[in-house]
């Protein structure tokens, strides 16, 4: 009987340890701090945004967020890094419209930003801009397009690199318009900005961050904005949709994702907090000083969108012969 | 609105209880994390960037400042008393700062740097108050062939770095710019020796580099020497720290060349500080009656760069707050820092923050009165670091030194890269090949071929574009005038009686 006794308490004891074992995985998501890694240096614009919402996110959780940079390869590094991380919902990356682009230059993409990761909702999108010097004499994209046409090869613009989105947009405006520029590409969106500024360079599709600080101070004139609709914070700059390139969208977004393979329930969690934060008047402020305008979604509305963002750049590197190459 | 004005206003915004005491904070924690090798001001300003959100934009950005020219004063510490940066702009204070560490004048050269990073700072300052809007100009009549002949007069002036030789010194160089082109190359978007790896796309970690070849070499080459464990006695007396008269009459020349140059180079974006301090050295090799003395301890060679990388940290500030154009990457941080507050740097911050723009100002002034009041009485409390023996040294620097690399980038990958050239700086060292040419190298090379490729770009192949712009003609002369200069010394020095002809 003495056997018994200790097998029903050793059996007892167990199943005490194994619920407290078993406690964290199913007790709710998040108890401890959950790491917010973006892919770029900070001051960057994901960073921005990340550091605008870290706070709100983070009181939504109920729990901190830390805020990780991980840069290199246009965030591609620190997206490969979480899309193979433990899929418990602590990593979570701060996506932008470069995973869907930069992963297919490579000759072996890192990812598919499709089916890589559990996507867990948008954050915020920002169109482009084209920019041009107020010295250059024109005051619409037409104006614009009519000079490059009396200058064939003559104008240059800027961009932050080969097969950026910047360089893809304008080369697509370039092809609609039957106009040849001269592209002249740059380390990074602030650097393309400061050429068309000194004059180095004619043009720049640019995007928001870096733009709009001389958009307001008379630096720089906005041309056009590459989104569907006027962008809020310039109301009187026309869409190129609307002017010379009808039907034609493209904006820089940004979201949030997890590893592949995070319960559905963990991602639906940090969903409705991340919304929440986003509802949030302070931070709806911050996204619009630098030059965002925050959108909101479901996990899968979001990822339906990320998957035809990633065919429709897939499509359009392969077909400037850029796709695999590096 | 006059000069004195915008002192009065500066100083009015910024004599308030919680300004100064911020301002303290972040000098302080600057020039702290500045001594520590491998924690420069990007790590820690990303670490206390948060504070900023609970205080007003203009205290914010007044501590984070703080921290970045604090870091400036820090980093040549280390460099002195243990050849070994504290951030990559002090790795060329290593050259004489460590040598005359181990002649056992460790006090007066940091009493001499701290003085130089003060009147640095202060050459700035004064280009700030006076013509900040015009000099601002300068950052924008800049363009790619202006940067590229710019390259080449920095390439030039400190292609004299070289200690053990000049053919030694060259092959470091041309090692630092093949370094240099790993990683994506801007032209094309191609990946260069990346070796299929995403963490090779942005080229090497500067970081890495400059501390595996100074840091962890130093270190395993100490080790291996198996040299007394305790290297200094351990007193030190307050008249070993204040310099001789002699070292102060070295000085004035230096500084203020070096303090022009470091000023030129940090309005400009892209270049920055650690161009600044080895094209500082280069220069006043250049120029010294003694250039053998450099290397060996020689005072001008630790006031002239120091002087240039605190100048231009300073100066830095003139483009990013008038232009909204960040010179580097700690610049762009403190831009968004003030884009989170809802301020957009840029031309009209001037006019629209003028206590902002002008208490910032008076900031550096109490900051920098700060950190020379802070650091003179400190000068024995940091050799007194020599007396600690190698064996607890040595350990707490490998891994301060592998915190700070992986900090930056929060990546493993980083850190082995500085294992990587931690070995590769020991086997330099062996074979007498000097880490400071290859490190000039690897900061100048990428940007010298992606100006130059750019140019050309823009010029539709047509290399005369480098002659045709006047700036860039101009500093090509001077490249020019450097060379011929050179020669004629060396002739005259060959025909020189002390000397037979013929070469040695």
């Amino acid at each position: 009987m003495k056997d018994l006794k200790q097998v029903i308490m050793a059996s007892a004891g167990a199943l005490v340890l194994a619920t407290i074992l078993a406690g964290p995985a199913t007790s709710a998501y998040p108890e401890r701090p959950v790491t917010l890694v973006v892919g770029s240096v900070p001051g960057s614009g994901p960073d921005v945004l990340a550091r605008s919402m870290s706070e709100e996110f983070s009181q939504a959780l109920g729990q901190p967020v830390i805020v990780e940079n991980k840069p290199g390869a246009a965030g591609n590094v620190a997206a490969a890094q979480v899309s193979r991380s433990k899929p418990d919902g602590y990593r979570v990356f701060i996506g932008t419209i470069n995973m869907a682009i930069a992963t297919w230059l490579p000759k072996t993409p890192p990812f598919d930003p499709a089916t890589d990761f559990a996507v867990v909702g948008r954050v915020a999108s920002i169109p482009n801009v084209i920019v041009v010097s107020p010295k250059l004499g024109v005051k619409s994209i037409e104006d614009f397009i009519a000079m490059a046409k009396s200058k064939p090869g003559q104008l240059n613009y800027s961009s932050p690199g080969v097969g950026s989105l910047q360089h893809m947009g304008t080369d697509a405006m370039s092809n609609i318009n039957g106009i040849k520029l001269v592209h002249v590409p740059y380390k990074g969106g602030k650097a393309s900005t400061t050429a068309v500024l000194s004059g180095e360079v004619e043009m720049f599709m640019a995007g928001m961050p870096p733009a709009i600080p001389h958009i307001k101070g008379g630096t720089l004139l906005a041309l056009a904005v590459s989104s569907a609709e006027r962008f809020p914070l310039l109301p009187t700059v026309p869409t190129l949709a609307e002017t010379v390139m009808p039907g034609y969208s493209a904006e820089a977004w940004y979201g949030l994702f997890m590893a592949k393979g995070t319960p559905a329930t963990i991602v639906e969690t940090a969903n409705k907090a991340l919304n929440k934060a986003l509802s949030n008047a302070m931070v709806i402020e911050r996204f619009k000083a630098a030059g965002a305008a925050v959108q909101t979604s479901t996990p899968g509305a979001f990822a339906k969108f990320v998957a035809t963002e990633s065919s429709r750049w897939k499509k359009n590197l392969e077909e400037l012969g850029l796709a695999g190459t590096r | 609105m006059g000069l004195l004005d915008n002192i009065s206003l500066g100083f009015e915004a910024a004599f308030t209880a919680q300004k100064l005491l911020y301002c303290f904070f972040g000098v302080f924690m600057g020039m702290l994390m500045g001594v520590l090798p491998g924690i420069g001001a990007m790590a820690t300003i990303s670490m206390l960037m948060p504070i900023t959100f609970y205080v007003p934009p203009d205290v914010g950005l007044i501590m984070l400042a703080g921290i970045y020219y604090g870091a400036q004063y820090g980093g040549s510490i280390a460099s002195i008393l243990l050849n070994l940066p504290g951030t990559p702009s002090s790795a060329i204070i290593c050259l004489d700062g460590y040598p005359m560490s181990r002649q056992g004048r460790a006090g007066p050269a940091i009493f001499l740097t701290t003085y130089a990073s003060f009147a640095g700072s202060f050459f700035a300052i004064f280009l700030l108050l006076t013509v900040a809007p015009l000099a601002a100009r300068l950052a924008l009549s800049f363009g790619a062939s202006e940067y590229f002949s710019m390259m080449i007069l920095g390439l030039i002036a400190a292609a004299s770095l070289a200690q053990h030789g000049v053919l030694r010194g060259l092959a470091m160089v041309i090692v630092g710019l093949i370094l240099g082109l790993v990683g994506s190359d801007v032209a094309s978007g191609t990946y260069r020796f990346t070796f299929g790896t995403l963490e090779l796309a942005d080229g090497l970690s500067i970081i890495a580099v400059a501390m595996g070849l100074f840091g962890v070499a130093e270190v395993m080459a100490n080790l291996m020497t198996g040299q007394d464990d305790r290297p200094q006695s351990g007193t030190v007396r307050i008249r070993d720290l204040v310099p001789t008269r002699a070292d102060m009459g070295q000085t004035t020349g230096p500084i203020a060349r070096g303090g022009v140059l470091g000023a030129i180079l940090g309005i400009l974006p892209g270049t920055g500080a650690s161009i600044a301090a080895f094209v500082a050295y280069g220069f006043e090799k250049r120029l010294s009656k003694t250039p053998e003395k450099f290397g060996t301890g020689h005072v001008p060679g630790i006031v002239a760069p120091e002087a240039a990388n605190n100048a231009a940290a300073q100066a830095a500030f003139i483009p990013t707050l008038t232009l909204g154009i960040p010179g580097d990457a700690v610049m762009a941080l403190m831009m968004s820092a003030l884009i989170i507050h809802g301020i957009q740097p840029g031309p009209a911050v001037i006019q629209e923050h003028p206590s902002l723009f002008w208490g910032l100002v008076a900031s550096f002034v109490i900051g920098n009165v700060m950190l020379l009041v802070m650091n003179l009485p400190m000068i024995g409390l940091w050799v007194r670091i020599l007396t600690i023996p190698y064996r607890i040294l040595y350990p707490i620097i490998l891994v301060l030194v592998c915190i700070g690399v992986y900090a930056v980038g929060n990546s493993v990958f980083d850190v082995l890269q500085l294992i990587f050239f931690g070995f590769v700086g020991y086997l330099m060292i062996q074979i007498r090949l000097e880490p400071a040419p290859l490190l000039l190298g690897f900061v100048l090379g990428p940007l010298l071929e992606e100006n130059f490729r750019r140019a050309l770009i823009l010029s539709r192949g047509e290399l005369s574009i480098f002659v045709e712009r006047p700036i860039s003609a101009g500093l090509l002369f001077a490249s020019l005038a450097v060379v011929i200069l050179s020669m004629v010394r060396l002739r005259s020095n060959s025909k020189s009686p002390d000397v037979p002809a013929g070469g040695r």
